[in-house]
């Protein structure tokens, strides 16, 4: 009886002082420690006649090398996504000067409607400015420009 | 004697103008043009070409570009128009109807159709003897009028 009692008081007081640890490192945060253990055959491989007992390597990181690494990734971060906005500029430059270029067609085409008819040097500048366009606007244009001939709002030859 | 002369020579004459002979078919330009925009035309080039009025036509061609990024920008198209100055035109870029366009020959007989778009949905060239003008002239019949259009 007497020793069953003591083996609950040596058990209590072993959770006792777990659940102590326990709130202790939760106040106060260790540093961050990292171990490397290198394994038995590295060690072998580095020092082929030492013994097997494993050598660990530590690392400690405290808060301010933490707040640095933190601060070297968000100026990284921020490099890398003013890069990619400077390569966009170019590409809505593209854009913008291609829309021009459609627009300088459409009312050339609109001007010519408006006359009704077009000469052959016209006709052939008109079709050089087409063939600046894009794929697509290079379909459109020629598309309006047969179809207002077609439909006689201008005379002309290709 | 004359008579002999003159049967001589007449003979002569008409030899002559048996040996330029063969069968022709002149196709002047027609150009149909639906109600939704879409049509046809056809008609072989030397009709056309020294037809009796000012307004037949007919042909095809390619324009080819350099589009400024590099590349180029190829398109064909063809037109025609009859002696009632009816208009048809198309143009493509595809490559198939191209390398059609790209058959077509002196004297050809030109077929085409559009669509509402006024894109090629047909082109046809033929090339035959019938077309081939006799003299560099219409192969319609002699009207009154002899005024030859050479181009020598």
């Amino acid at each position: 009886m007497k020793i069953l009692t003591a083996l609950v008081v040596v058990q209590t007081a072993l959770i006792v002082f777990l659940l102590a640890t326990i709130t202790d490192s939760n106040e106060n945060p260790d540093p961050l420690v990292f171990t490397d253990q290198h394994s038995a055959t590295d060690q072998l491989a580095e020092n082929p006649l030492s013994r097997s007992t494993p050598r660990e390597v530590h690392y400690r990181l405290d808060e301010k090398r933490l707040r640095k690494i933190i601060r070297e990734e968000l100026a990284a971060q921020s490099n890398a996504g003013s890069a990619r906005d400077t390569k966009a500029e170019p590409f809505q430059a593209y854009e913008a000067k291609h829309e021009v270029q459609r627009e300088m067609v459409d009312q050339e085409l609109e001007y010519f409607r408006s006359v009704g008819a077009i000469s052959d040097m016209e006709m052939q500048d008109l079709q050089t400015e087409i063939s600046k366009l894009t794929e697509a606007d290079r379909r459109e244009m020629l598309r309006k420009l047969i179809k207002a001939m077609n439909a006689g709002e201008i005379k002309g030859r290709l | 004697m004359k008579l002999r002369y003159i049967s001589f020579f007449g003979a002569l004459l008409l030899s002559s103008s048996i040996a330029i002979a063969g069968f022709l078919q002149p196709a002047p330009v027609t150009v149909t043009v639906n109600d939704d925009g879409s049509g046809t035309a056809s008609g072989d080039m030397a009709t056309a070409r020294f037809a009796d009025n000012d307004f037949d036509l007919i042909g095809c061609g390619i324009r080819t570009f350099d589009d400024g990024a590099g590349g180029v920008f190829e398109f064909g198209f063809c037109q025609a128009q009859d002696s009632t100055e009816v208009n048809g035109f198309c143009s493509t870029d595809r490559s198939d109807i191209l390398d059609t366009l790209k058959a077509t020959a002196d004297y050809s007989f030109v077929t085409f159709s559009w669509n509402t778009d006024g894109e090629c949905t047909r082109v046809g060239f033929s090339t035959q003897s019938f077309y081939i003008p006799e003299h560099l002239d219409s192969n319609l019949p002699d009207d009154d009028d002899d005024d030859d259009d050479s181009d020598d």
